[in-house]
């Protein structure tokens, strides 16, 4: 293997995709764990990738979350079938110029923040029934209204569904715009997600994703035991304006 | 210095040439390892055991052919990786424990400075793309992991304007890094694992 076939052949970003056959990441390993600049184009393309996948629009990920947090979230779903309730989780702001003075900050904000994560509370709770889909559907007004407190960085969606037990497993996507419109853009996607309870799942959607009088549905698809994929349905909501 | 030199010297006892064979693999067997493991506390000891287990195996002589040494090393990595996760697996079976995601530790707050900044580096980058279908190059490619192929076709390009996209962002996110940090950046950097 050399350069031009690697270029010619995208053989970095196929290594970093996992897309090359076990021949070719043999032959590519034994090349590149020799040569400075095969490693630079592979550490950029990484850095690259990583780096377009937080920031590209409507793509912000997963929250990082510690066992103990992501426990909560499972249970503040499971909560929500009863409780309508809003609490505060955290978000770690910067302003410090200073570079080692900012990392000393963070670190500190590192420590409240597992603090805090430990306190009984977290995100703006609501629930969606699947029936108002039809309702939306129909053009009626009546679909929820979502308020998302600025102070909140996570909302949990309690998505409501007959039989979660017949799935083995679910994932939900989360689209700007009702589910009639054209022109709906992903915004958010959960992979693979759990049953909260026997009828419902739990979705923890950053807020940075809604923005505030804006109509979004998510679409939720259960796996079958057998493996087949089934859209469950779609339940739409409107951000309140602030 | 060539292959086959690098391995009679190592034989011979040289241990400037163990010196020289560490500089020249370490970084590369680094990649690998954090490429191939999910266990991002391991990899520091996983190379460290390659080049170990490496040397060792050119002082034995069992390296017969020196301008094959690389794929040597290169195999030696990964099985190493495959070995240990087996290894953890059989572990965790034995114990009932699943400690995966104990044992992957969150990023520090260096590293969280770190990535705000390189995200404000492709959030410029994408900000001075000439076109939203130069945009949607890179969402399709990076983000949806979409092919080169099924993109062009998707959005009727031809294959010299995707590369030529493509080619552009990455030499602006080169750019941009090493006019931050230096051009050692991607060289030093061991802090956001290969995934």
């Amino acid at each position: 293997m050399n350069h031009a076939f690697v270029e010619q052949h995208d053989i970095v970003s196929r290594y970093l995709r996992r897309s090359l056959t076990p021949g070719e990441v043999q032959d590519f390993e034994g090349h590149f764990i020799d040569c400075p600049d095969c490693q630079d184009a592979i550490e950029h393309e990484s850095d690259l990738r990583d780096t377009l996948k937080r920031v590209l629009p409507g793509t912000v990920p997963e929250p990082r979350r510690s066992r103990h947090v992501a426990g909560w979230l499972a249970a503040a779903a499971v909560l929500a079938l009863a409780v309508y309730g809003s609490t505060v989780y955290l978000r770690m702001r910067q302003a410090l110029a200073d570079s080692s003075s900012r990392v000393r900050a963070l670190e500190q904000q590192v420590a409240e923040a597992r603090a805090r994560a430990d306190a009984p509370a977290a995100a703006t709770i609501v629930e969606l029934a699947q029936s108002e889909v039809t309702r939306s559907a129909r053009g009626s007004a009546d679909t929820t209204v979502l308020t998302v407190s600025p102070s909140a960085s996570l909302v949990v969606l309690s998505l409501q569904v007959q039989n979660a037990d017949a799935y083995r497993r679910f994932r939900a996507e989360l689209f700007r715009g009702s589910p009639a419109d054209r022109d709906k853009s992903s915004v958010w996607k959960g992979d693979p997600l759990s049953q909260s309870s026997t009828s419902s799942v739990g979705i923890a959607v950053p807020t940075a994703v809604l923005q505030p009088g804006m109509v979004y549905h998510v679409t939720l698809e259960g796996v079958t035991p057998d493996g087949r994929s089934l859209e469950i349905g779609r339940f739409p909501f409107r951000v309140a304006a602030r | 210095v060539s292959l086959t030199e690098l391995v009679a010297r190592i034989r011979s006892g040289d241990r400037e040439a163990e010196e020289e064979f560490v500089k020249r693999y370490l970084r590369g067997i680094g990649i690998i390892v954090r490429h191939a493991s999910s266990d991002r506390s391991a990899c520091d000891d996983l190379v460290q055991e390659t080049l170990r287990m490496a040397i060792e195996k050119i002082r034995a002589g069992a390296v017969r052919d020196p301008e094959r040494l690389s794929g040597f090393v290169a195999s030696l990595a990964r099985n190493l990786v495959v070995e240990h996760a087996r290894r953890t697996k059989a572990r965790e079976t034995a114990a009932g424990d699943d400690a995966g995601d104990v044992r992957d530790p969150a990023a520090g707050p260096l590293d969280r400075l770190l990535q705000d900044e390189q995200d404000a580096i492709v959030r410029r980058l994408l900000d001075e793309l000439p076109t939203e279908r130069d945009r949607a190059i890179l969402r399709r490619y990076y983000f949806d992991e979409q092919d080169k192929d099924e993109i062009c076709a998707a959005l009727g390009l031809t294959r010299e304007h995707f590369t030529r996209v493509l080619f552009r962002a990455r030499q602006r996110y080169r750019e941009s890094l090493e006019r931050k940090y230096g051009s050692g950046f991607a060289r030093d950097k061991r802090r956001n694992p290969i995934t």
